[in-house]
């Protein structure tokens, strides 16, 4: 087995890297939102969808509109709150947003305006129901299997 | 793979394990790292005084609730340290 300057093996680097792998899944694996919680996100997200389809010219669905965008931005908030009661900090300034979270953002965005867009122009008012069902389902999946963001160099002096 | 740089003060196993922990956070509470370590806190606190002592991680005190926590943190060298050295691990696998 060649060495290098440090001594170190192949077999050792490969050991310590699955070490670092495992440290990293099991704080990862901790910060996943507690189930109640993707659900409550997911919904308020999925409904939030649905209305922006129905909402122009309606002020019932844009009352529900805001509703549950307010309900999202609380549970990211409760989110962060329960980390912090089980002893992990992560501040919202301080993450960038990996690949998959991207992927996961840019599709909700799309169904987002496809709701609405859809909606206008042909008039069925199916599309927003499924679009909203979509989001739902996007959100909970990325939320509690995906990797969504990481913390940057910007934490600590 | 540019900022490869072997740490020999990050590569011991614990010492290794803290900081692949604090890397997804901003910080974790000392008795959180103790029980995903399953290290006693002795031996946790002396691991954290070499990670300090090098600049690697921050140690922050704060009361909550009529007690005191603490809380740890990767510092900017911390965490280019320890991905320099994760890097220097990926080059030696190949």
């Amino acid at each position: 087995m060649s060495k290098n300057n440090h001594q170190i093996t192949a077999d050792d680097a490969k050991a310590a890297l699955a070490s670092i792998g495992a440290a990293n899944r099991i704080t990862v694996g901790s910060m996943r939102p507690p189930l109640w919680l993707i659900l409550l996100c997911s919904v308020a997200l999925g409904i939030k969808t649905t209305a922006m389809g129905f909402m122009i010219n309606d002020h019932f669905w844009n009352g529900i509109q805001w509703g549950s965008y307010i309900i999202c931005c609380l549970s990211v908030v409760l989110w962060i709150v329960a980390l912090r009661i089980k002893g992990i900090t992560i501040k919202i300034t301080d993450v960038n947003i990996t690949n998959k979270g991207a992927i996961s953002a840019l599709f909700i965005c799309a169904l987002l305006v496809l709701s609405r867009v859809i909606y206008l122009q042909t008039g069925s008012s199916v599309f927003p129901f499924i679009a909203g069902v979509l989001n739902a389902l996007i959100l909970m999946f990325s939320l509690h299997f995906g990797r969504l963001f990481n913390a940057t160099e910007k934490g600590g002096k | 793979m540019g900022n490869a740089s072997f740490d020999d003060l990050i590569h011991a196993p614990n010492r290794l394990k803290i900081c692949a922990l604090l890397t997804p956070v901003t910080s974790l509470e000392f008795t959180v790292l103790c029980e995903q370590l399953a290290v006693s806190d002795s031996v946790l606190s002396k691991h954290i005084k070499a990670l300090v002592d090098a600049d690697y991680v921050v140690i922050n005190k704060k009361s909550s609730e009529g007690r005191q926590r603490t809380w740890l943190s990767l510092s900017t060298k911390g965490r280019k340290a320890f991905k320099g050295h994760v890097e220097a691990l990926k080059e030696i696998v190949g």
